[in-house]
């Protein structure tokens, strides 16, 4: 009963802390903001109008980095499983060190990203006809680039939990190789899978600086669209975009959760 | 049968390879030749620019600064997050998962968002600070802005969910029944916990501990935003170099050494984890 | 006789549209890329500027990078073909942009409508789009209540009253250049001495920097800062949301008031260097710099369009209008300033 009321308390702590902020912004999107000049919180009085008055080419923005990171998380976890099961399962010497440079992409700082890959892209420009400057894929190769790193992390962490006797054995009762995979080890690693292409999808979706070098004409991401006119075209609908970005992925979360049933799956997960 | 996995991770290996050689040397060149402003490039190799950085205080603190700051940020998040993790694991409860989504969804805000609301709840009059002032923790009103815990907050609420979301998944691969079983041999349950749970766990949270570590290492947006031109890493400084100044040899030097010193970093504890796992097997 | 008058009448029909069609040239089949601002600015440009030129058949592109990573952007295309025709930078890139020969001449016969423009607003390289009038926003109601004084000078953020309570613009805004010369040469020294500003910078208690218009009217609001180191645009939307804030032009020696000036510039190698110069005409337009001016905060560099903001109170309370003020405001010698102010600035923070 202690330990109950001891991991509430504690719950309650945390996610008081990651959820303040959110709270702000998501109460001054209802408020009228005329009385104060920026953020009216708490809201003096209720009103939905910022969020009639999301403009056009915010939502287009939106709907942009939508698709780039879909892209980006969808590749990202192509590649990135395989890479993990290489890594943890091959028994390379050096695998560890091959884990690190995995992550090198990480720690460079967005803005060399984007510089390195505008010149990168021209010289390859070239070479051979290829539209990568200015392009959505161009953009989502980058995005690729740092978002990569998550999921080869993360499924690299399920997988060092899990050993392979499951396998084994369903090798064993006569399940081919491909639906072992599908049956036995997706399902183990999928939580890693999952948190990997969350946050690479997240990478791609909030990424400013790169997007600032690679975007091109008439295509701006939706982070881009916010910073700049938070500069001087300021208005509450920003924030009642957000608040509806908090809401909508929250139920996209939740979906996803249930339809690859990782709550389900996980209680059998690699019981080693 | 084992031989052959490793051929599964040449084909990502080879692509990330190619984009991190192809882009980082064309950019970190420059680092090797002086620096003639607006992008250009001297014609003789020099390591001058190396010899700049490593001899000026200004440059070794600001590398100081993030590689530390990087690390509160590691603990930190390992702090707060490993036990809702854990907590989120273990919840025999509805609402588990959607605490999780929860915690994932407050991620998908921008920094560039919610330091307007950090702004709101750090004011002198907000609540807050009105409740601190008056139970006396504090005698001036606090504020995130410009410091370096500031920085380090931000950076929290990117790395929070990732880390909680992943170890949340390496938590239940762990059987309850293992927990049990030290149970009812007596152990007290946060000796469980201790002994049990988080060495099982450990591989999950090294790796995980240093996508965080690398991640925050690299990280502008917060670093700017939140530390208000006060709390000037490393890539603040490289984004000024390049940006402001548009000189990519020294922007090049920095951001190399940001890089070698990240990888030394990375190499070193992974050789530090593998000598503690080593003593535990001869003592076990 | 009657013959003789319908020829002449003819030949003068022919002079009169010969004339139109020099005054009203034609772009069809003609793209134009311009790299502009983002976040609703460019919007505005094409509104009031690039559909003059979509009128006359031509088309009109915009590479939303602003102007650093617009330079970024000629620099990694250094010696292939460039992204884009037109550029638009601010004052502290255009020496860089200058510099690093990424600009062609612009034939100012091209652009009558630099007849409204003062003489320092246009050369051979870059005509003025727009200027901002930099300064200090402060709160009168704080200034008020503890019995400071209205400042007038940069030096008077230092009063120890205000410690803690200095919002600085942040070095990576294009303003920071302009509040280190001011302070420099009100303290005797100069574009290529900035140290005096940057003691300046280090002595007063600054509570932190901003990089975000928005965010810094919100501290100013909430009163964690009284007073900001901002341009005039801000001001004048905060007094419009009925924020107690007034604006101070800093006198800098016998100058009342500092210029920011934006420019635009043709790429070298451009294509379409005749639909670039009707653009950039077009852009220092009175009507079009008005209303640019009015949707977006900036001050017009066209005289005609400036007189014209007379009629708004909130705008002529705070901003400096008329020819005289405008020619008695402090400019930034670009190409005598100390080019490594940044990392100057940096340490001076640091300490």
């Amino acid at each position: 009963m202690m330990a109950r009321a001891l991991s509430g308390t504690w719950l309650a702590l945390v996610f008081g802390f990651m959820i303040a902020p959110l709270v702000v912004v998501a109460g001054a999107s209802f408020g009228r903001g005329g009385r104060t000049a920026m953020i009216d919180f708490p809201p003096h009085e209720l009103t939905w109008q910022w969020y009639l008055a999301i403009p056009g080419d915010q939502v287009q923005a939106l709907a942009l980095s939508i698709s780039l990171a879909l892209a980006c998380a969808l590749a990202a976890a192509l590649l990135g499983v395989p890479a993990a099961l290489g890594i943890v399962r091959g028994d390379l010497p050096g695998r560890r060190a091959i884990a690190a440079l995995f992550r090198l992409p990480l720690q460079i700082p967005a803005v060399v990203v984007g510089v390195s890959f505008l010149q990168l892209y021209y010289i390859v420009g070239d070479v051979i006809e290829l539209p990568l400057v200015g392009s959505f894929w161009g953009l989502a190769l980058a995005h690729l680039f740092i978002a990569l790193p998550y999921v080869v992390g993360s499924v690299v962490a399920i997988l060092n939990r899990f050993n392979m006797r499951l396998e084994e054995a369903a090798l064993v009762l006569g399940a081919g190789r491909w639906s072992t995979f599908r049956r036995v080890t997706l399902p183990v690693i999928m939580p890693g899978v999952f948190a990997g292409a969350v946050y690479a999808f997240m990478v791609s979706f909030s990424d400013l600086p790169v997007a600032l070098f690679l975007a091109g004409q008439g295509f701006v991401t939706f982070p881009v669209a916010i910073f700049q006119s938070l500069d001087y075209d300021f208005s509450p609908s920003m924030l009642a975009l957000s608040t509806l970005i908090i809401v909508f992925s929250f139920v996209v979360m939740v979906v996803v959760q249930r339809s690859i049933g990782l709550t389900n799956l996980l209680h059998t997960g690699g019981a080693g | 049968m084992t031989a052959r996995w490793h051929l599964l991770m040449w084909p990502p290996l080879l692509l990330s390879l190619a984009l991190l050689v192809g882009s980082q040397s064309i950019f970190l060149r420059g680092s090797f030749f002086a620096d003639l402003r607006v992008g250009r490039l001297g014609s003789e190799l020099t390591l001058q620019n190396y010899w700049r950085v490593a001899s000026d205080g200004f440059y070794l603190s600001a590398l100081w600064l993030t590689v530390r700051l990087s690390a509160l940020v590691v603990v930190f998040t390992f702090v707060l997050g490993y036990p809702t993790a854990y907590i989120l694991a273990r919840m025999r409860s509805v609402w588990a998962p959607l605490l999780l989504a929860l915690l994932v969804a407050t991620s998908f805000v921008t920094i560039v968002i919610k330091v307007l609301g950090l702004v709101i709840l750090f004011s002198p009059g907000g609540l807050l600070n009105v409740s601190l002032l008056w139970l006396g923790l504090t005698d001036q009103p606090v504020s995130l802005r410009g410091t370096e815990f500031g920085v380090v907050v931000g950076l929290m609420y990117f790395t929070i969910g990732f880390f909680v979301l992943l170890l949340y998944g390496v938590v239940r691969t762990i059987p309850r029944s293992l927990e049990q079983a030290a149970q009812l041999l007596g152990a007290p349950r946060w000796r469980v916990f201790w002994r049990v749970v988080v060495p099982l766990s450990l591989p999950g949270i090294i790796t995980s501990a240093l996508v965080v570590f690398n991640l925050c290492m690299g990280a502008f947006t917060s670093a700017a935003l939140i530390g208000a031109g006060r709390i000037l890493t490393l890539p603040v400084l490289i984004q000024r170099t390049v940006m402001l100044d548009a000189r990519y040899a020294m922007g090049a030097t920095l951001a190399a050494v940001l890089l070698l010193c990240g990888l030394a970093i990375n190499l070193i504890s992974i050789l530090a984890v593998g000598r503690l796992k080593a003593a535990r097997r001869v003592v076990a | 006789m009657m013959r003789r008058l319908t020829i002449a009448m003819a030949a003068l029909g022919v002079l009169a549209a010969g004339a139109a069609q020099a005054q009203e040239p034609r772009f069809d089949g003609v793209t134009l890329r311009v790299a502009t601002f983002g976040g609703g600015w460019d919007k505005a440009v094409h509104e009031f500027i690039g559909v003059e030129l979509e009128k006359r058949g031509g088309k009109v592109e915009y590479v939303l990078a602003p102007p650093r990573e617009a330079l970024a952007q000629l620099i990694a295309a250094r010696g292939r073909a460039m992204p884009f025709d037109v550029v638009e930078m601010s004052d502290n890139t255009w020496v860089d942009t200058f510099e690093g020969k990424f600009l062609q001449k612009i034939d100012l016969s091209k652009i009558p409508n630099k007849k409204d423009l003062e003489t320092f607003q246009y050369d051979d390289w870059k005509v003025a789009s727009w200027n901002t009038q930099e300064g200090m926003i402060y709160d009168t109601a704080k200034f008020k209540a503890a019995g400071i004084p209205a400042p007038q000078h940069y030096r008077d953020m230092a009063d120890p009253r205000l410690a803690g309570k200095v919002l600085m613009i942040d070095v990576s805004q294009a303003g920071s250049v302009h509040f280190l010369v001011g302070a420099a040469r009100d303290a005797g020294g100069s574009d290529a001495n900035l140290q005096p500003g940057l003691d300046l910078l280090s002595s007063i208690k600054a509570r932190s920097y901003w990089k975000l218009g928005a965010e810094a009217l919100t501290l100013l609001e909430t009163g964690e800062a009284w007073i900001a180191t901002m341009h005039a645009g801000f001001a004048i939307q905060g007094k419009k949301k009925g924020m107690p804030v007034a604006f101070a032009h800093p006198v800098v020696g016998t100058n009342r008031g500092i210029l920011k000036e934006g420019w635009l510039g043709i790429v070298r190698d451009s294509k379409v260097k005749p639909a670039a110069e009707f653009f950039i005409n077009a852009y220092i337009d009175s009507e079009a710099q008005e209303k640019l001016a009015l949707k977006r905060g900036v001050v017009p560099v066209n005289k005609v369009a400036r007189a014209a903001l007379d009629k708004d109170p909130v705008l002529k309370d705070t901003l400096l209008l008329s020819d005289a003020d405008v020619r008695n405001t402090m400019r930034v010698d670009w190409q005598k300033l100390d080019l490594d102010y940044s990392e100057k600035w940096g340490r001076a923070v640091a300490k």
